[in-house]
């Protein structure tokens, strides 16, 4: 657990930190640079809750709901 | 002198003209329903049906309308009504009855939840929802409620949430168990808590990631009536699984612009709860423009975990044992999705007034589980606004 979060943060300070201004953000506004999942992957995360073990921490089902484990 | 206070007069004229454009086109965009029609097919199969024990075929398929309507109202206010129609086909919950044949075969889930969000002053926006589903064996009805910040400079955002699902099920029994009452389960309701928490922070013109946590709690009847165990004395009984489980959930992601043609999408997420399963997802998709209104995205997407300790293959189990299992769902397992999703925005998508097409989907998928189950997920989507 230690080593992933140090290996997490190396990544983050090789991408580096600056305060980002609205207008120098075009690139950020493209829309697949949304941080959150396109609605046509709704199917997806909701399938792969039901055919594996794990859900959560996507966006998606998480439990109840359904007919499901 | 004249002359120069007309046009003084008229520059502030027009300005204020200019201006008062400016917020009724603002005004207008604010107000535009964003509408999404969304179609999926999913065609599954497999060898471990735990309606049989964990043998037998998974043979589904699901046919899955739905509809996803965004609608503002005024500058502060915002619906997100979603509905949607589950058509499913399953040869194993034909097996129920252990005819070849039954109603059981054919199964329609109607869903539908309404967020309301209220945007208020200091970037802060307060939600809460509605929502119910229904299949012939369980209804449910949801409730939830969200708050969510953004800074200043809107480079960082927190939201939580907070959602309760009350599922009542229909005890259907394999009919086998029908004439026994002493086998009958002592609840028939579940409940869910769930809490989320997701934080966003842009780190570069270019990079942004986010990190989001779930934890959910449930209660009351965990296991599916009808699916069976077979015990190693050969002896038969339904799954049984304990009366509450807690999981959490971490999951981050980490999006990147290249350049105009290519963006790469990380995703992570570590699983854990108290039946013993541990799982790591990691998924990439890599949008390439093609075109500038066409957009090419393969990705994959790779899931391990560990099993619960209430999973056991057929025959394996101890006729002693409290809990059990033959549901693969829970078992040791790994398994990889991947394909590729086409995006297409029309130059112009405007049909009639203020009627426009905003994108076309299409996105297909593969699914591969190590245990020999497969599926195929074709999802169409058309997005507009009015």
């Amino acid at each position: 657990m230690k080593r992933s979060v140090s290996f997490l943060l190396v990544l983050v300070s090789l991408f580096g930190c600056e305060k980002v201004k609205p207008y120098e953000k075009m690139y950020l506004n493209v829309e697949e640079m949304k941080l959150s999942n396109p609605k046509i992957k709704i199917y997806e995360t909701n399938f792969q809750s039901y055919r594996e073990g794990a859900s959560g921490g996507n966006g998606g089902k998480t439990g109840g709901g359904c007919g499901c484990n | 002198m004249q002359l120069k206070l007309f046009y003084l007069i008229f520059f502030i004229l027009t300005s204020n003209f200019l201006t008062a454009q400016e917020d009724t086109e603002a005004s207008k965009q604010r107000e535009k329903i964003k509408a999404d029609l969304l179609l999926n097919y999913y065609d599954q199969d497999g060898e471990h049906s735990p309606v049989t024990a964990g043998v037998g075929s998974e043979d589904q398929q699901v046919l899955a309308p739905m509809i996803i309507l965004n609608i503002p109202v005024g500058t502060h206010h915002l619906f997100d009504l979603k509905l949607g129609v589950d058509n499913i086909t399953s040869a194993s919950t034909d097996r129920i009855d252990g005819t070849s044949s039954s109603a059981s075969k054919n199964d329609t889930r109607v869903h539908a939840n309404l967020w309301y969000d209220y945007e208020f002053h200091e970037k802060q926006s307060i939600g809460v929802m509605g929502g119910f589903s229904a299949e012939y064996d369980v209804r449910s009805l949801q409730g939830g409620v969200r708050y969510g910040i953004k800074s200043i400079d809107e480079n960082r955002d927190f939201n939580i949430t907070v959602q309760y699902f009350r599922d009542a099920w229909d005890l259907i029994y394999p009919i086998e168990f029908r004439a026994d009452t002493s086998l009958l389960l002592k609840e028939d309701v579940r409940d869910s808590y769930n809490l989320s928490m997701t934080y966003s922070h842009v780190f570069t013109r270019r990079f942004q990631a986010s990190i989001t946590s779930d934890f959910i709690y449930q209660s009351g009847l965990l296991s599916t009536p009808f699916h069976r165990v077979n015990f190693s004395d050969q002896t038969v009984d339904i799954e049984r699984l304990p009366d509450s489980r807690l999981k959490v959930a971490l999951g981050t992601r980490w999006h990147y612009f290249w350049n105009d043609y290519f963006i790469t999408r990380f995703y992570y997420r570590f699983y854990w709860d108290d039946f013993e399963i541990l799982g790591n997802t990691i998924e990439l998709e890599v949008p390439v423009k093609v075109k500038p209104n066409f957009t090419l995205t393969p990705f994959v997407r790779y899931h391990a975990q560990s099993g619960s300790k209430y999973f056991a293959e057929n025959g394996i189990h101890d006729p002693l044992s409290e809990f059990h299992t033959s549901d693969y769902d829970l078992s040791k397992l790994s398994s990889i999705f991947y394909g590729l999703q086409m995006h297409y925005s029309p130059i112009k998508g405007k049909l009639f007034k203020s009627f426009q097409i905003d994108g076309i989907d299409l996105r297909y998928g593969y699914f591969d589980r190590d245990d020999g189950l497969t599926a195929n997920n074709f999802s169409l989507g058309f997005s507009f606004s009015f």
